[in-house]
């Protein structure tokens, strides 16, 4: 009889351990599920957030390149328009300016009140631009500012500039001989940023 | 061996646990990359639209800096092009165009864009005009072969274009749009509606009557509409008349792929305005040049300068493309500039342009 209830109450708690066991198996089975998934999703977020950078690195290197063929592209503009280029009964001569229209329109921009026109040009060369022209041969003259950058923010300051410049013919149409000088055409395009301090 | 009932269930849900958790992160992770595949082509899509953009806008550009060039623009599937005078827009996504004077039809489901430019002068050179349009416009010049050839020759040579003598030439192919050019058809002109046309939506069809190809400074553009059997004169609420007066051979071009007087008469505003800043660029040039040559007495020269016959054609094409004005006073005051221009060759003087 005794040996009967020593028996029942070992196989009572072998088959409780055994539950025990299988319980403790199934928990850890179930944690290695959470394991491998809690692996997975980190494994996702890193390959996720390494293909974020990139995506950013990338379109910042984007933004760069067009910062820097914008100036090529505004040069390109701003020898091609009617209100720079030499003409001859409406020939255009190439990478030709002519001297008295550059100068007027300068003065027409630099004029206070032409705030139509400043904004229009402003389409056509960017507000963040430097144009600029200066005769160097036969003699060396004084540049002659086009067009000016204006921040858009006075809290604003220049972080990078891009700079081109391209030799050009100057039309002096005071001269009726002689009537072309040797140049540069200077673009200046800035990026600006808020200030540091 | 014996297990409690307490324990076979507990097993059982065990099981069944382990099936829900299945379930549900099998649809966390399904989900997850559900939604990483439908913004992938969201975004595909998008980077397709603005590509056709970026090379629309960079063609634009290579079009103002050159004269008489045309390209295509083709993109792998159809997509929707909407020109207006100001902007562009490829599906969803619209992007100004700067300064550039263009026209085009308002709307057009394409796979390619033809574009092409002109330079329009009035007298002196102004800016390039830019036109844009698809292979799905059928454009009809409809008139005597000679007046239709001299038009063709300054269209894309890619455009989808017939030139018929008469209407009962005029076939339909079920294309997107159809824009009938009346070619020398006198003012006013007498249009009939083409009977292939007939049965065909209103909105698909739009003409243009050109009273005379060989004026292109003054000719008379009159924009028509269908309706119904016949063909009916835009008629808009603002002060725009129409006909429409041409102001130069590149606005004429301009009126043939603008299909709404809308749309044509608010490009020329903007190339108005363009004519008066250049026009203010030229004025002062040439009175600085007056004051030049009244500085060195040299009188004759003086007298071929002046800002005045440059602000007056300014005011006369700004009244003109605001409705009150007539292309009589521009094409005398560009006869006047052309004289100047040629008597100050003549003398040795510098030329106004």
């Amino acid at each position: 009889m005794g040996r009967s209830y020593q028996g029942d109450s070992m196989r009572e708690n072998n088959a409780a351990s055994l539950t025990f066991l299988r319980g403790r198996r199934a928990q850890m089975k179930q944690m290695e599920t959470i394991m491998v998934l809690v692996i997975f999703f980190i494994l996702l977020a890193l390959s996720l957030i390494f293909y974020g950078a990139l995506g950013k690195s990338s379109i910042r290197q984007q933004v760069q390149e067009r910062f820097e063929t914008d100036a090529v592209k505004i040069m390109q503009n701003a020898l091609f328009l009617p209100e720079l280029a030499c003409t001859d009964h409406n020939l255009r001569k190439e990478n030709c300016i002519d001297r008295y229209k550059a100068a007027a329109l300068a003065e027409l921009l630099n004029e206070q009140l032409n705030t139509d026109m400043k904004l229009f040009y402003a389409k056509e060369f960017g507000v963040e631009t430097d144009l600029s022209f200066k005769v160097i041969f036969p003699d060396e003259e004084a540049e002659v500012m086009i067009a000016e950058a204006t921040p858009f923010d006075i809290n604003e300051e220049i972080i990078s500039q891009e700079q081109a410049q391209i030799p050009i013919s100057i039309k002096d149409s005071e001269r009726p001989y002689n009537e072309y000088s040797l140049g540069i055409m200077t673009i200046t395009v800035y990026k600006y940023g808020p200030r540091n301090s | 061996m014996n297990v409690s009932p307490l324990f076979r269930g507990r097993k059982a849900f065990e099981i069944q646990f382990n099936w829900i958790f299945v379930i549900i992160v099998g649809a966390i992770i399904l989900a997850f990359f559900i939604t990483i595949v439908l913004r992938q082509r969201d975004v595909s899509s998008n980077r397709e639209t603005v590509t056709i953009l970026d090379n629309l806008e960079q063609n634009l550009v290579s079009q103002k800096v050159s004269e008489n060039r045309q390209d295509v623009i083709r993109s792998r599937s159809p997509f929707l092009v909407g020109f207006s005078c100001d902007d562009l827009s490829v599906n969803d996504q619209r992007r100004g165009m700067g300064n550039a004077v263009m026209f085009g039809p308002s709307s057009v489901t394409a796979s390619e864009i033809f574009t092409l430019s002109h330079p329009w002068e009035l007298g002196f050179s102004i800016t390039n005009f830019l036109y844009l349009s698809t292979p799905e416009t059928l454009y009809y010049l409809i008139g005597d072969s000679v007046s239709t050839s001299k038009l063709k020759e300054r269209l894309h040579d890619a455009l989808t274009i017939k030139e018929v003598t008469g209407v009962d030439d005029v076939e339909f192919n079920n294309e997107q749009t159809v824009r009938l050019i009346f070619v020398n058809y006198g003012d006013p002109p007498i249009l009939t509606m083409p009977s292939a046309l007939e049965d065909v939506e209103d909105s698909r069809i739009t003409a243009l009557a050109i009273d005379d190809i060989d004026r292109p400074l003054g000719a008379a553009l009159t924009f028509y509409k269908k309706d119904g059997n016949g063909f009916v004169k835009e008629d808009l609420n603002v002060i725009i008349t129409n006909p429409y007066p041409s102001l130069g051979s590149a606005a004429m071009i301009g009126a043939v792929y603008s299909d709404t007087l809308e749309q044509y008469a608010c490009s020329m505003k903007n190339a108005a305005q363009r004519l008066a800043f250049v026009a203010s660029i030229n004025a002062v040039r040439s009175a600085n040049l007056e004051a030049y040559y009244s500085g060195t007495r040299n009188d004759l020269c003086a007298a071929y300068h002046g800002s005045e016959p440059f602000m007056t054609l300014s005011e006369e094409v700004i009244s003109v493309t605001e409705g009150s004005g007539e292309s009589a006073g521009v094409i005398s005051t560009v006869n006047n500039l052309n004289n100047h221009n040629d008597q100050a060759t003549l003398a040795s003087c510098a030329r106004l342009y």
